[in-house]
């Protein structure tokens, strides 16, 4: 009797636990659609799940938790009367260094100490992490059960006019943002930014600013400086064809290991095969408005058909892997590290890990980095331009179901931030932890193994959370600036600041020629482009690698039958929109020098 | 007419739901946990499904978002994306179907042949393992061996003069097709054995006996007794296997990912992950989710109502 009334126990506990943990599977998790409920509290602040264009039609008002800021900026700042929760989305990105998860770290309990707890805001970063790259998914998978971030951004113009398009996004009043962030508003103005917050004629982008936008110098090739010299060059060659009788040299003394001395991984994704190089300047306009975007590959273009020749010549040469098109990005820092490639590229800071792997397996190698000579036009028609950043840093948008309070919050953090202390502190750390200052008085970042694990700054120096406010960080003196990112520690280092110094200066005479000139971005937002992209991505990988690892002889047919592939998926689509919308006046004008006349 | 089958004599007994109930309500309560998560999981999204005949926008969520009818349909199937993603879809699955479903059946005979009770329990283990392998991780060990001029594979074979060069098995087309397939076989036919051997062991072993007392052969039995013995399991297996054709899975597609074989890896998982999550087109993903689901469907009650006609018992 005891025994079955036992096991009856057994049953139904077993049953309760099972359904329990069911039920718990189907609810709402934190990660995937936080559940926090909007900071409405007080001043009839709106609910975050009914529709968003109901919400959407009202600016917000100042009445609301906290105190009408009567005196602008910081020094007008009030608590709010109850907790208001600003959810901030972050990037999560690859950590081969170990660095902390990105919303849950020293540095965002930094902030919610620093400005959170001070005026009755929980800062929540830790429900809004994005995998680098995954932006669009993300945003949507939140849209689709009505609970955005605060805030939505991105740095690609493109995607903010998707979101608007999608309804994401909400207006803002001008004044009364500048009422409650007078120092982030002027240095909008400051950069010339306060002209383009509107996409189809709505109030609705904030915009962070982007230091020495005019170049990409933050942006390194290293080369073997051991293998030039062996080869009896002075210098790394700018010319095309010095540069393959340098290849062809390195080849013959077998200085790559048996390995294919230009590497290669698979392409994928945006901003890939830049045919800047490849175009003739001064542009034309047109061609530059509907075409002259690194957005989406511009396959039918003479530009980059002239780079897909010199790639398909490099492939049959055998200096490109023959195998690039199955080896993600890991394998250019491993091939770089084992002696079997000439060149390796990212962002310089300090610190690199692969040159610290680089350095230990070569001990005896020399690195330079490829400098930009100045505006230079090739016997080939090539020149030496390139794609400079723009003078955008993040483009911003209120998130169509944030309420009043969530974006007057919004306001105060970014205003909070832009105060220098506040973002010295978050682009450095804090002194003998994270940083040191070096003999001129500048601050030198520490390697990350060498600061305190539990205080070590994210990404690039915590990159991804100020952000918001300047895209780069800047100690406002370009040698300082450069010091701040030349790679430290290492035997070149010396010749790493010449080097980068050197290729700042050729981008600013190659800008200031008008070989440099920023993308065309559309004032109404590119329905095709939105349409069409993603395809296009992919189609463009199949359609190059069969271009480039075709032989010589058939270039022409396989480049012309590609085109018209390319153009039926949607390209010709998105060049007639965006032809429509450069006729019609809707896009950001740029310098004259960049054009023909 | 109908076959006739062997009448058993039969004793009815009339059980009432309270009584049954009273009974084995422990079972019932059990029954709760199977039925909540197949009506959380598979009915209660069934509201979604009108996203297909919506211009579905997230933020303005059903309510906000406009019927459209079936347009959503007609411009899906205009799309020669959509074309290329359903006919590579349907080759793959059949010649999946084609090359793999036999396997199983291949190796649970065989298995049930073995003697050697450790031998057969270990391999049956190994066999198994693939089945808890992800397709990512498959995908990895599969390019670092089978890469043309440095894979594993390769290089043996050019090293012992086998070749020489390298045989592109996941880099050209036709190639990838076959790799791809024998991979899915490998990765799946051990799990797929489990239920064949389940049904092999409910085989009457009187049978076997008296096959043995005839004089047959082992062939013999296998032929005349096992197979005949999970015929029944073979048909329900393949008309649920048929129901599969129209759907892909994009963790294998993707694992097998590379620019030179997107002619026949494009299948409609692909197709459904670009355009409806990489594009936001939630009601394009939908509707093509449903067009496979109710293809599906047709199948499975086409090759049941083909099954019961050809005197088997069939799913439903």
């Amino acid at each position: 009797m005891k025994k079955k009334a036992i096991s009856k126990l057994m049953a139904a506990l077993l049953v309760g636990v099972l359904a329990a943990s069911t039920l718990t599977a189907c609810g709402n998790s934190g990660t995937s659609a936080p559940a926090s409920e909007p900071a409405s509290q007080s001043g009839g602040a709106a609910e975050s799940t009914p529709a968003a264009e109901e919400k959407a039609e009202s600016a917000p008002a100042a009445e609301d938790g906290a105190a009408e800021n009567t005196v602008a900026g910081i020094d007008g700042f009030v608590p709010f009367e109850e907790t208001v929760t600003l959810d901030i989305p972050i990037y999560q990105r690859p950590t081969p260094n170990g660095a902390a998860d990105a919303g849950n770290n020293y540095w965002t309990e930094w902030v919610q100490k620093e400005f959170g707890d001070k005026y009755n805001i929980k800062v929540n970063y830790a429900d809004w992490v994005i995998p680098r790259g995954e932006e669009n998914a993300m945003y949507a998978q939140w849209a689709s059960v009505q609970n955005l971030p605060t805030v939505c951004f991105e740095y690609d113009y493109p995607d903010l006019t998707l979101y608007q398009n999608e309804g994401y996004l909400k207006e803002y009043d001008v004044d009364w943002f500048k009422q409650i962030a007078p120092t982030y508003w002027a240095a909008m103005e400051e950069n010339g930014l306060d002209e383009f917050t509107k996409i189809n004629g709505e109030n609705v982008l904030l915009i962070g600013t982007r230091p020495y936008g005019q170049t990409n110098y933050q942006f390194v090739t290293f080369y073997r400086k051991d293998w030039v010299e062996a080869a009896g060059f002075d210098t790394y060659p700018s010319d095309p064809n010095e540069l393959l009788e340098l290849y062809a040299k390195i080849n013959e003394l077998g200085l790559a290991n048996g390995g294919h001395l230009l590497g290669g991984t698979r392409i994928e994704g945006n901003g890939v095969d830049q045919n800047y190089p490849y175009r003739t300047y001064p542009m034309d306009k047109e061609l530059w408005a509907t075409t002259g975007d690194y957005d989406v590959p511009a396959l039918p273009t003479e530009a980059q058909k002239k780079l897909l020749a010199w790639n398909n010549k490099l492939y049959n040469l055998g200096y490109i892997d023959p195998e690039y098109n199955t080896k993600t990005a890991d394998y250019a820092i491993s091939d770089f590290v084992a002696g079997r490639c000439f060149t390796y590229s990212c962002y310089s800071t300090n610190t690199i890990a692969a040159l610290d792997q680089f350095y230990e397996a070569n001990p005896d190698a020399h690195l330079g980095i490829v400098v930009n000579p100045g505006p230079v036009t090739f016997s080939d028609g090539t020149c030496t331009a390139y794609r400079p950043n723009s003078i955008f840093g993040q483009y911003i948008g209120f998130a169509a179901d944030a309420t009043d309070d969530e974006m007057k919050a919004f306001a105060m953090y970014l205003e909070w931030m832009s105060q220098p202390d506040v973002l010295f502190t978050l682009q450095w750390g804090e002194e003998g932890v994270n940083f040191e200052y070096n003999e001129s008085g500048s601050p030198v970042s520490l390697p990350v193994d060498q600061q305190d694990p539990e205080k070590v700054t994210g990404h690039n120096s915590n990159v991804d959370m100020w952000c918001l406010v300047a895209a780069t960080a800047t100690l406002g003196d370009v040698d300082k600036d450069i010091q701040a990112i030349t790679p430290l520690g290492y035997p070149d280092s010396d010749q790493f600041f010449e080097d980068i110094k050197a290729n700042y200066e050729g981008q600013m005479a190659c800008y200031e020629a008008g070989m440099a000139a920023p993308d065309c971005s559309f004032t109404v937002s590119i329905a095709a482009n939105d349409e069409y992209k993603d395809t296009l991505y992919t189609t463009y990988a199949t359609l190059r690698d069969k271009i480039v690892m075709g032989s010589e002889a058939d270039f022409e047919a396989n480049y012309e039958a590609a085109c018209q592939e390319y153009l039926d998926a949607g390209y010709q689509a998105i060049m007639d929109e965006k032809k429509a919308a450069f006729e019609a006046g809707n896009y950001v004008e740029q310098a004259a020098q960049f054009f023909a006349q | 007419m109908a076959k006739s089958k062997t009448q058993t004599p039969q004793v009815r007994v009339r059980t009432t739901w309270k009584n049954a109930i009273r009974r084995d309500w422990q079972l019932y309560l059990l029954l709760l946990v199977p039925i909540t998560l197949v009506v959380v999981f598979n009915y209660a999204a069934y509201p979604g499904l009108r996203m297909a005949f919506m211009d579905y926008k997230p933020m303005k969520g059903f309510a906000g978002s406009d019927w459209v009818g079936l347009k959503v349909f007609q411009k899906i199937f205009k799309d020669r994306d959509f074309t290329r993603a359903l006919r590579n879809s349907l080759a793959f699955n059949f010649l999946d179907l084609l090359v793999g479903f036999p396997m199983p059946i291949i190796l649970a005979l065989m298995l049930n042949e073995l003697r050697f009770m450790r031998f057969k329990k270990v391999s049956q283990t190994i066999l198994y393992l693939p089945h808890f392998l992800s397709w990512a991780i498959i995908g990895a060990v599969a390019y670092t061996m089978f890469r043309p001029a440095t894979g594993l594979v390769n290089t043996l074979l050019m090293k012992y003069g086998i070749i020489s060069e390298g045989i592109p098995f996941l880099n050209e087309k036709w190639h990838w097709a076959a790799t791809y397939l024998l991979i899915g076989v490998w990765q799946s036919m051990g799990w797929g054995t489990i239920l064949y051997l389940a049904a092999i062991t409910s085989i009457n072993g009187e049978l076997y006996e008296a096959c043995i007392i005839d004089g047959a052969n082992k062939w013999q039995k296998m032929w005349h007794v096992t197979l005949p013995g999970i015929r029944g399991t073979i048909v329900t297996l393949l008309i649920m296997n048929l129901g599969r054709v129209m759907g892909s899975n994009l963790e294998r597609l993707t694992a097998f990912d590379n620019t030179q074989v997107r002619d026949f890896q494009y299948q409609l998982a692909i197709y459904i992950y670009e355009k409806g999550m990489g594009a936001g087109k939630y009601a394009e993903g939908t509707a093509v989710g449903l067009f496979q689901s109710l293809v599906g469907v047709v199948l499975v009650l086409l090759s049941d109502k083909v099954a019961k006609s050809l005197g088997e018992d069939g799913l439903l």
